[in-house]
């Protein structure tokens, strides 16, 4: 039986700073921008939606004068992510 | 990175990708701090061996020891001025382990230089394993408990100095002095490990409800 891929993380970019996320504690907007290569227009765009699912947590502050945004992920995402992994197990089975 | 549906088999090269770019980034600059305080160790131990060969009197230059805390704790700040963008749980955890360390090199002057016996010595390394573990855990209450611990090494010279005031040193020897002692290790391994233990069960038990 095949388990539904949740559609809020089976996307590129959102995958992408999830499992990024997992696996620090916490990575400001400029190191995800540069790790998933992704423009700053798209990536505050997924990474609202994640916020909004209670996936992240975003935090926007400053270092000096310099604006500073940083993320997180939060209990919710890490189970989403466990979930999302498990589901990929049932489509994959033994590949994995 | 555009915005594009996957295939499972993408999806999972893609999780292990990002995960693998990010740990291989946690051995960054990893040495930097063994160099600092190496160096600086290594310097001023051959000053302090330079003085002693040169020098009558050299006991007014054995306060040079503490150059190591002031030179080295200067250093690590100006090394680590540059913006981290990113934290890590393996940063967080070596950070705590060498933080209590430190605090205890600091302290082992004070206490070991009184020949205490192996009390306080116990008392430090549990807690820098104490402070070391709510640290990572991220338990503000226990790690104070930890660096408390770590710092209420140092009753055991004080008490030594204080009954000494009060009592010739054949008054209090031998039993008498290992009965406050043993007093002093007991109360500090409770409020150590007893009550830390149960702050961390608690809090544990209040996370799963």
């Amino acid at each position: 039986m095949f388990k539904e891929l949740n559609p809020l993380l089976h996307s590129e970019l959102r995958l992408a700073v999830i499992s990024l996320l997992i696996s620090v504690e916490s990575a400001d907007f400029v190191y995800i921008k540069e790790q998933t290569k992704a423009t700053a227009g798209n990536l505050s765009v997924q990474l609202d939606k994640l916020q909004k699912a209670g996936y992240i947590r975003v935090e926007k502050g400053f270092k000096g004068k310099i604006p500073r945004t940083t993320c997180s992920i939060t209990p919710e995402g890490i189970s989403a992510f466990e979930e999302y992994v498990q589901a990929l197990r049932s489509y994959l089975g033994d590949k994995i | 990175m555009e915005e594009k549906r996957m295939n499972e088999a993408e999806s999972l090269e893609l999780i292990t990708s990002m995960i693998n770019d990010s740990r291989a980034r946690m051995t960054k600059n990893l040495g930097t701090p063994f160099l600092i305080w190496g160096y600086t160790t290594v310097a001023v131990s051959i000053f302090q061996a330079i003085i002693v060969a040169c020098v009558e009197d050299f006991t007014p230059f054995l306060w040079g020891w503490f150059a190591i805390p002031v030179v080295g704790w200067l250093l690590m700040f100006l090394f680590n001025k540059q913006e981290k963008t990113v934290t890590n749980y393996i940063d967080r955890s070596i950070n705590a382990l060498w933080c209590a360390i430190g605090v205890t090199a600091f302290l082992l002057p004070f206490v070991g230089g009184f020949g205490l016996g192996i009390f306080p010595n116990v008392i430090i390394l549990l807690g820098v394993g104490t402070a070391t573990t709510a640290a990572v855990v991220k338990d503000k209450v226990v790690k104070r408990i930890g660096y408390a611990a770590i710092f209420s090494s140092l009753l055991f010279p004080i008490a030594r100095i204080v009954l000494l005031r009060f009592f010739t040193f054949e008054q209090f020897a031998g039993k008498e002095r290992y009965l406050v002692e043993c007093i002093i290790f007991a109360v500090i391994i409770f409020l150590l490990l007893v009550v830390s233990g149960h702050i961390l069960n608690y809090k544990k038990r209040c996370l799963k409800n």
